[in-house]
């Protein structure tokens, strides 16, 4: 086993420029991983929002049922401010943010709600203001439901229909989600992330290693010496490609000890085992490119540039770095002739997976054979080469 | 007979590289192909090596035919070609042991020999240097010991000391003496004439493509009608006094050319006398008196019209 040998040994060598471009790019999936690229929202926060309330519908100086139980409402929403009915004050108030709305219910307001006569609520706000648009959705709320019950409980006083509508508004419900045997644990965004700069890792460290290790090989002269010995050259490409194997292996199998290891709070079996599938086929296509350009690059320096240009561009155009949702229908038909665009969306269908069945699994199944086929095909164009190349070397 | 090359015809496309070109080499030989830039000698010796496809003839290696896929042939073959061929990431001893285990498979037979052929190009020293921290001489050295350390029964130097010091070029020759004398035969191809010279015990010369001489250096020498020639060094000399030294027996030519007068003799130690005579005779000045014997170029000049470094 000379030659494999040799190639771990080499490997080995190549392996400190390897690992401290490594380290940087696994810094960089691990920054990824744990900042959130999309607007997924897993949780809600009610905000407290600072309005004036002013009204001019009053009977006897006192505010009437249904404006009472408005302000009341809305008290538990919003944090009521007291500022001089003035409007150049409140336009002060609102420019200086001590209020983020003023409502203004007009005189008249209630009787003309109950004979079904519309009468709009004045609102003050800055222009396109998310926390007036949010005001208003609670006054509209309030409202529609005191409409409903003026509507059709006509026996029910002011106060009563305010106290339904109250009534109404603090009910909550509580859902239960019973796990079904099939349902699976979801997986958040930083894992998929992760999953997907694993990509990343993989694409740098393989292409770099493989080609590294293949270009020495390759050299005119290795070659010529190694055609002269006594071992014979399928002997000597069976080490090779073994040489190849162990090391896509040991990348693959680190990526996925680190994997493990960073999310094992969310590990889900099926999950895991889908995405290392997924990062094993890509892991082999991977090699299928460090491969290709070990055998017909020559210079060191050429070498360094076109891995930089291929890992760069397939990772951009591939949906890395900008999710593929963001990107225009043109870029994403280019992205479709990279493996790294399928591995990808094979994470992003196995991040999606909630039960195990033949309808989800199809379509990830498809992505994933569609990076092998990436694989396979570049493996096919790498030995026609060498096959004229050989031919080549020989008549020559 | 190790080595047995019969009417081998290699072409580029339309140029003819070797051209009917026939050899043999016997056991115990350092058998020198000697030939000008681009004359055939590598090509010659990849075709040996079925490193190259041919367009006819036949080759055989050990009584066997050599191809490409002949293993237990290339197992008794060594070869030290022209360019370095070492991994740049493997040390001096990882290098050696790498060549010698693509044929050595006992990893203690395989680890003396490596010892061994570090001990025979005077390498150990620096085992654990990298190629790109050696000298140029220090690289074909350990260039040689790559090819060697399995202790081949044919081994065959491509151009060992191109660019290389004279102390590592003697060195290089010397032990190749020493391979040969150990029981290697040895092929051994130059443009060198005074380092085929030196080594060889049989020379084909070569030149486009074809063996135009073989034979040991006194046979090829003994081709030439000239056993010495004289360079007198003279300030004039007629044309009519020129003329006179030519009739003189045994003078093969004589010619006068910027300052000197050269003269090629047939039977030196008898006539250096009567031309020394003769000039004294004719009151003819002259300076030094410079001796030669013909050399490898002369028989090349002989057979081609031009000198081997022309």
């Amino acid at each position: 086993m000379q030659v494999f040998k040799t190639y771990h040994k080499i490997i080995k060598r190549k392996f400190l420029s390897i690992a401290i471009l490594l380290v940087a790019y696994l810094g960089l999936s691990l920054l990824y991983s744990h900042s959130d690229l999309t607007s997924d929202v897993n949780s809600f926060t009610d905000i407290e929002v600072e309005i004036a309330f002013l009204n001019e519908d009053m009977t006897n100086e006192n505010n009437t049922e249904l404006v009472e139980g408005m302000k009341s409402y809305l008290s538990q929403h919003a944090e009521i401010v007291t500022v001089v009915d003035n409007r150049e004050d409140i336009q002060n108030a609102l420019f200086s943010n001590e209020i983020q709305a003023a409502i203004r219910i007009p005189y008249g307001f209630t009787k003309k709600f109950f004979k079904d006569n519309s009468l709009t609520i004045e609102q003050m706000s800055k222009p396109d203001s998310l926390e007036a648009f949010y005001v208003q959705s609670h006054i509209n709320k309030f409202l529609n439901k005191a409409k409903i019950y003026a509507s059709y409980m006509d026996e029910d006083d002011q106060a009563q229909i305010v106290e339904r509508v109250k009534d109404d508004l603090s009910k909550y419900i509580n859902v239960e989600v019973h796990g079904d045997s099939n349902v699976l644990l979801e997986v958040t965004r930083n894992m998929i992330n992760h999953y997907n700069f694993l990509g990343l890792y993989l694409l740098f460290s393989i292409v770099s290693g493989v080609g590294m290790s293949m270009m020495v090989f390759n050299k005119p002269e290795i070659i010529k010496r190694n055609n002269i010995s006594s071992l014979s050259i399928s002997n000597r490409n069976f080490q090779l490609f073994l040489g190849n194997i162990s090391y896509v292996l040991f990348c693959w199998g680190l990526g996925m000890l680190i994997s493990i290891v960073f999310f094992r709070h969310q590990f889900s079996l099926p999950k895991t085992i889908l995405f290392s599938i997924n990062a094993l086929c890509f892991a082999i296509t991977c090699l299928s490119i460090g491969f290709l350009i070990g055998k017909n690059v020559r210079n060191k320096n050429t070498f360094n540039s076109l891995v930089a240009i291929i890992i760069l561009s397939m990772t951009f155009i591939g949906g890395l770095f900008i999710p593929l949702e963001l990107m225009s229908s043109k870029i994403i038909k280019v992205a479709q002739f990279t493996p790294i665009y399928w591995y990808i969306k094979a994470n992003d269908n196995i991040q999606n997976l909630d039960i195990v069945s033949s309808d989800y699994l199809i379509p990830i199944g498809w992505q994933i054979l569609t990076v092998c086929a990436f694989g396979i095909g570049i493996f096919a164009f790498t030995f026609i080469i060498s096959k004229v190349k050989y031919s080549r070397f020989h008549s020559q | 007979m190790v080595v047995k090359v019969e009417n081998l015809l290699k072409k580029y496309k339309n140029v003819t590289a070797v051209n009917n070109l026939s050899l043999e080499i016997k056991e115990g030989e350092i058998f020198g192909i000697l030939g000008p830039n681009g004359s055939g000698k590598t090509t010659t010796i990849n075709c040996i090596l079925s490193l190259l496809k041919y367009e006819s003839g036949n080759i055989e290696l050990f009584g066997e035919k050599m191809k490409p896929e002949a293993y237990e042939i290339k197992r008794k073959i060594g070869a030290v070609m022209q360019e370095v061929a070492v991994f740049d990431e493997l040390t001096v001893y990882e290098n050696i042991d790498y060549f010698c285990g693509l044929y050595i498979k006992n990893i203690n037979e395989k680890k003396d020999l490596v010892e061994e052929a570090m001990e025979f190009v005077k390498i150990k020293d620096y085992r654990k240097r990298y190629p790109k921290e050696l000298s140029g001489g220090l690289l074909r050295r350990l260039n040689i010991a790559c090819g060697i350390s399995h202790k081949p029964k044919l081994i065959i130097f491509d151009e060992p000391t191109v660019g290389v010091d004279p102390q590592s070029r003697n060195y290089i020759l010397e032990g190749i003496q020493k391979l040969n004398s150990s029981g290697a035969t040895i092929i051994y191809t130059s443009h060198y004439m005074e380092e085929v010279e030196q080594i060889c015990t049989r020379i084909g010369i070569v030149d486009k493509g074809s063996i135009i001489a073989l034979g040991s250096k006194e046979e090829l020498k003994n081709k030439l009608e000239f056993n010495k020639r004289l360079i007198i060094e003279n300030s004039k000399v007629s044309e009519e006094e020129i003329a006179e030294i030519q009739k003189i027996p045994f003078v093969i030519s004589a010619k006068y050319d910027n300052g000197k007068i050269f003269i090629s003799l047939s039977k030196s130690d008898i006539n250096v006398l009567t031309i020394l005579e003769y000039l004294k005779d004719r009151n003819i000045e002259f300076g030094s008196i410079q001796s030669e014997v013909p050399t490898l170029n002369d028989v090349f000049l002989k057979f081609t019209g031009k000198k081997l470094r022309d």
